[in-house]
């Protein structure tokens, strides 16, 4: 083995003309990272971290750190958490030329084109007073737990909270619908992830592109507004294409 | 740290660049790239990071929290409910942060409804993460 020898921390592939200036001004909170010339790709590589709990779980946030300073200037395909490459001449010759092609279409996908998450939750005190509002069933239940000394009500509290889990299901597919409808005309894409928290309303990543980003902005706090009332709203991204890059025409079902 | 909320008041709470491990975890442990001849490492405390994340919707425990968050809603036609159940039940599940919001909740109930508490709202999710 060489001097060389060391362990690199893949992020992703970017061309190799990118300029990547917003990982030079994100640098004091970035790890240092280097790009790997091979051809017209380049790949975005950095020390892998030592092997602890710690050192892995900054290194998970510095994974997604990083390719996100990428994307705000360039096309990215992001690496998985946790390749690791043996040594700089293995990133040329093992990781790039092989699949040079490959990652050339991927790169082409996502052209022009950046991730956004958007995740909803419910405001609890007041999706669960409309669900006890509207249902008699756990009106009356909520009665007899309140009469029922407390070590009996265990079964009375399972079917009220089992029926107000159906009637927020019910509820979250309404609403994710809607607001995937009102999505559609200022995205490429978007899809539903697993949701987070019990009171989450939809975990959806959406595929948009970059000259249409105002407008998906814009689209989202309209009908946050009109909503405010009852969920919260966070926005994740600009990010890589992570849910979309193994779909070939990503597109609305 | 890269926390913004847009101008103009937007509902919207922005984060740019990934603040937290949990908004995280799920997207860059599944999607993402994987290049077969190279193993992925087996990090110390990966499926640590994805335990921490894991929510388990729709079993037993969560209809039975679901039943305990119906059971301390301030509803505004009620008589006041004794305290002394809520207190109980809480302690017994061991929710630290919950059990503040249930008292507040049975403390206060119609200034509740009225002017529903958003800062124990946000910190009830925060305690879950």
């Amino acid at each position: 083995m060489s001097d060389e020898q060391r362990n690199l921390w893949v992020y992703g592939i970017v061309p190799a003309d990118a300029s990547l200036e917003e990982i030079e001004r994100r640098s004091d909170r970035l790890p240092k990272v280097e790009v790997v010339e091979a051809g017209d790709l380049a790949a975005i590589v950095g020390d892998a971290p030592e092997e602890d709990a710690k050192a892995t779980r900054d290194q998970a946030l510095a994974h997604a750190r990083v390719l996100e300073a990428a994307v705000a200037d360039t096309s990215v395909v992001p690496f998985r958490f946790g390749i690791i490459v043996g040594a700089d001449d293995e990133i040329a010759t093992e990781l790039i030329e092989p699949r040079r092609d490959e990652f050339k279409q991927l790169l082409d996908r996502v052209d022009g084109r950046v991730q956004m998450v958007l995740k909803v939750y419910y405001d609890e005190d007041t999706v669960l007073r409309e669900i006890v509002d509207s249902d008699e069933e756990v009106k009356q239940l909520r009665e007899a737990m309140k009469e029922t000394p407390e070590e009996a009500t265990r079964d009375v509290r399972v079917q009220i909270g089992e029926r107000v889990n159906n009637a927020l299901e019910e509820r979250r597919q309404r609403d994710s619908a809607e607001i995937a409808e009102q999505l559609k005309g200022v995205s490429v894409a978007g899809t539903a992830e697993g949701l987070e928290k019990e009171f989450m309303v939809v975990n959806a990543p959406f595929l948009v592109e970059r000259d249409k980003l105002e407008e998906f902005e814009e689209a989202v706090d309209g009908f946050a507004q009109e909503r405010q009332d009852r969920m919260h709203f966070r926005l994740l991204g600009p990010m890589p294409a992570y849910n979309f890059i193994d779909v070939e025409e990503p597109a609305w079902a | 740290m890269s926390m913004q909320t847009s101008p103009g008041g937007s509902p919207v709470e922005r984060s740019q660049e990934s603040s937290s491990l949990a908004d995280v975890v799920n997207t860059i442990l599944d999607k993402g790239v994987v290049v077969d001849v190279f193993a992925r490492v087996s990090l110390v405390g990966i499926e640590l990071l994805r335990a921490d994340v894991r929510v388990v919707i729709a079993s037993v425990d969560t209809y039975l929290r679901f039943a305990e968050a119906v059971d301390r809603l301030g509803m505004g036609t009620e008589e006041p409910k004794d305290l002394t159940g809520v207190v109980e039940d809480v302690t017994e599940s061991g929710a630290k942060g919950k059990s503040k919001g249930a008292l507040e909740a049975g403390a206060d109930k119609l200034s509740d409804i009225l002017e529903p508490d958003e800062e124990d709202a946000k910190e009830k999710e925060e305690s879950r993460r």
